[in-house]
């Protein structure tokens, strides 16, 4: 009867433990997710439908989950679930953050080649007027000599 | 071709000048620095906000009676919204307390929370810049009067029953029903009533009171 507590409260622990960490590496993954830009919400809806039955586990009100053993082994394959598609969708986003990027850098390569091309052109434009408006100036001023 | 632009030798002329190639370096050094600062996320003073409505979603009708009176058996039907203000998607605690008059609320000044013990705790993840309403329906199940003196000894949270409570007060006067935002923090693996914004430390309660007559 004792070994048989015993291995009950090694059970429960154990069980314990695991959801602490599978809830801690899930929350986790969805935050990095979150970082990277990434739309969460879904993430965050199957996150707490996991809480909410370590809720029914801890409180023994079962709705949708059996039992408490049974409860907490569902919320803990959600839990891995949730943090293997964080991953993805963390992966996906720091793609599309690098796509993104290195269009804005080209863009942005051209953008300074259009603006130092227009600059420059109208820089030695309004300089050629100034120098023609200048030599105009002097030649009528020999003329009036 | 070329002779029908004019203007492509002078073109040439000015992009093999030292000027535009100075000009353009200059331009693409702006651009690209702008570019990368504007992509990298940028940290802001986050926020929580917990707001406690009533049953018709409003910061009224609280109570079924009139004077923040609970009978006992009455249910009270209450929201509680919070939002997530920070930069991130936050894991976030509702610690729901039940105090009488002498008993110690949260702390602003020090950012502490209630001594006492929460009698439910609502655990929820919220996305970055949402708002999430979580139900609380609860009723007193057993209240007993002694010497003058009201005891809450158990109430019912969203089809709980809580008992052991042993909370007491004068007439059945000025109870109040506390409630503490706790956020995860990763530091510490637990949750923390209190969290840094920018230079200061914040935290986040509402409180509610109300008196029993059994």
């Amino acid at each position: 009867m004792l070994a048989f507590l015993h291995h009950d409260y090694n059970h429960a622990f154990a069980l314990e433990q695991t959801t602490i960490d599978s809830t801690t590496v899930a929350m986790n993954a969805i935050q990095q997710a979150g970082s990277a830009g990434a739309d969460v919400s879904e993430l965050v809806g199957r996150f707490n439908s996991a809480i909410g039955m370590l809720e029914q586990a801890e409180s023994s009100n079962f709705n949708s989950c059996g039992s408490r053993d049974g409860c907490v082994q569902t919320a803990n394959a959600m839990f891995v679930s949730i943090a293997q598609d964080a991953t993805v969708l963390k992966e996906q986003s720091d793609m599309e953050a690098n796509v993104k990027l290195i269009v804005s850098l080209l863009f942005s390569v051209l953008a300074a080649f259009i603006i130092s091309l227009l600059g420059l052109s109208l820089y030695r434009l309004a300089h050629y007027y100034s120098i023609r408006k200048f030599l105009d100036m002097e030649i009528r001023e020999e003329i009036q000599k | 071709m070329i002779e029908s632009l004019p203007f492509l030798p002078k073109i040439i002329e000015i992009i093999r000048s030292k000027e535009f190639l100075v000009i353009f370096g200059l331009s693409v050094a702006i651009l690209s620095i702008t570019t990368i600062n504007s992509s990298l996320a940028q940290q802001s003073n986050g926020y929580f906000a917990l707001t406690t409505l009533g049953q018709d979603m409003q910061a009224d009708d609280y109570f079924l009676q009139d004077d923040h009176l609970v009978r006992h058996g009455d249910k009270q039907s209450w929201h509680i919204a919070v939002h997530n203000g920070m930069d991130n998607a936050e894991f976030v605690s509702i610690r729901v307390k039940l105090l009488n008059s002498t008993q110690l609320i949260p702390n602003d000044s020090l950012n502490q929370p209630s001594p006492e013990p929460p009698i439910l705790e609502l655990r929820q993840m919220l996305a970055e810049n949402s708002t999430s309403t979580i139900s609380l329906d609860w009723s007193i199940k057993q209240a007993d009067t002694e010497l003058g003196y009201v005891t809450i000894k158990e109430i019912t949270i969203n089809g709980q029953d809580i008992s052991n409570l042993n909370i007491r007060s004068l007439d059945g006067q000025n109870f109040k029903v506390v409630l503490e935002l706790w956020r995860y923090d990763h530091d510490s693996n637990s949750f923390a009533y209190a969290w840094s914004s920018g230079h200061d430390m914040r935290s986040v309660w509402n409180q509610i009171w109300f008196n029993v007559e059994t």
